[in-house]
């Protein structure tokens, strides 16, 4: 039968349970027991510790495994909201594009040959921008 | 009445319509909320204690047999691969909450410096389009712009949190909420039932033994006392984290209720109660 990640905890949630019943024990009896027996008791309390631990990394790689799926689909959300944002900075850049080609269309009437050049290059750079957009 | 007074006439009539609308488009609570959740779950220092914790738990277990040495380590490394697995997922939800405040902020359809550079490029254009007339047309054009980009920002910010709401609460409310509060607190449970067992065993006068010095018992029960504060500050910071969860999960919750009123006076108000809670967890994990 395979082991689920309640399984897991449950297992881990016992052991530690049980090492702590052991610490207890050690603590009201070490003065009644022999050095033997508390030493085998005390090893007893790390083995069970050290299971428990192993248990509750165990029940989280489980646990994981469930998290794998929402997390790519809040992931999947997320490019989504992020092109949204895009959508609303192009409608900006949109709006830079026109006034440079007012800005263009008004140096040509004014039959200016330095601003048409300088409008030109500043419309040449927010195209550029559009691309990267 | 003249083509351009028409245009304008016209013009200020859509104002006026989108305005209605516009009126009622404040999402200064979902932004702010959503920095706030930014804020509390770029948290991940719980995730860096439950991978270190195997490694601290091998310093209190006594027998150093190369078997057992072994399967430390290869438990400490299993939690290293898991602890990047779960800053992934924390960090989801973090580059969600900053894509909510991003798309939810005003300055995101603020238009009105891209709108003045085309009026002043209309205005040199010299078309006999009085300054006056086109300062009242830039300032509608500006209205009008402004109010339908809020009125399509909340329809985007709607049409998220509807997306977002389903995987979102199964990741706050299902597994890593029991990661946090069953795994990572069981660790810290068995933690300080370690450090008690360890401390203990070295202060207790056992049969046959050479008794401790008192100066050695200070010293152990002063290092006790401050590896137990330690790991009670852990578990501060694992319900601190846990309450962040719930509120972040409540509050996203109540945002897809009312995902086509974002503005409604009752949301804006909880929203900022739940601002107010998370911000006290922050506190309190900041000091952990």
């Amino acid at each position: 039968m395979k082991l689920t990640k309640e399984d897991a905890r449950a297992i881990a949630d016992a052991l530690r349970k049980a090492a702590e019943a052991v610490d207890k024990y050690l603590d009201d009896n070490y003065k009644k027991i022999s050095r033997e027996e508390y030493e085998s008791l005390y090893e007893s309390f790390h083995t069970i510790q050290r299971i428990s631990s192993f248990a509750t990394t165990v029940a989280v790689g489980l646990a994981l495994d469930a998290l794998t799926k929402p997390a790519a689909e809040l992931k999947k959300v997320i490019k989504q909201a992020k092109e949204k944002i895009e959508t609303l900075k192009t409608i900006g850049h949109v709006i830079r594009v026109v006034a440079g080609v007012v800005d263009l269309a008004a140096s040509v009437m004014a039959r200016d040959p330095n601003a048409i050049v300088t409008s030109v290059t500043n419309l040449g750079n927010l195209m550029k921008e559009t691309e990267d957009v | 009445m003249t083509q351009r007074n028409r245009w304008v006439l016209s013009l200020t009539a859509s104002c006026i319509a989108l305005l209605s609308i516009a009126c009622t488009t404040d999402l200064t609570a979902v932004r702010e909320w959503s920095k706030t959740s930014l804020e509390a779950t770029q948290y991940s220092e719980l995730v860096t204690t439950y991978a270190n914790t195997p490694q601290r738990l091998k310093r209190y277990d006594p027998k150093k047999s190369l078997e057992i040495t072994e399967s430390w380590d290869a438990q400490i490394k299993l939690r290293q691969n898991q602890a990047e697995a779960l800053k992934t997922i924390l960090s989801a939800i973090s580059d969600y909450m900053a894509a909510l405040a991003i798309l939810s902020s005003a300055s995101t359809v603020d238009y009105s410096k891209d709108v003045g550079a085309l009026n002043a490029g209309i205005q040199n254009l010299n078309a006999g389009i009085s300054n006056e007339t086109l300062g009242a047309v830039g300032s509608l054009v500006n209205a009008v712009l402004g109010t339908a980009a809020k009125a399509y920002q909340k329809r985007q910010v709607a049409d998220i949190v509807e997306r977002a709401n389903g995987p979102l609460q199964t990741i706050l409310r299902g597994e890593l909420r029991n990661i946090i509060s069953q795994d990572f607190r069981g660790d810290l449970s068995n933690e300080k039932t370690s450090i008690g067992g360890y401390f203990k065993d070295k202060l207790r006068v056992k049969e046959g033994a050479p008794p401790t010095s008192a100066a050695a018992r200070v010293a152990l029960e002063e290092w006790e006392e401050l590896r137990l504060e330690e790991n009670a500050k852990r578990t501060e910071a694992v319900d601190a984290y846990l309450t962040v969860l719930d509120k972040v999960a409540v509050g996203h919750q109540k945002l897809y209720d009312n995902r086509n009123e974002l503005d409604a006076e009752k949301l804006i108000k909880d929203l900022f109660s739940l601002i107010v809670e998370i911000r006290k967890q922050i506190k309190i994990l900041a000091a952990t």
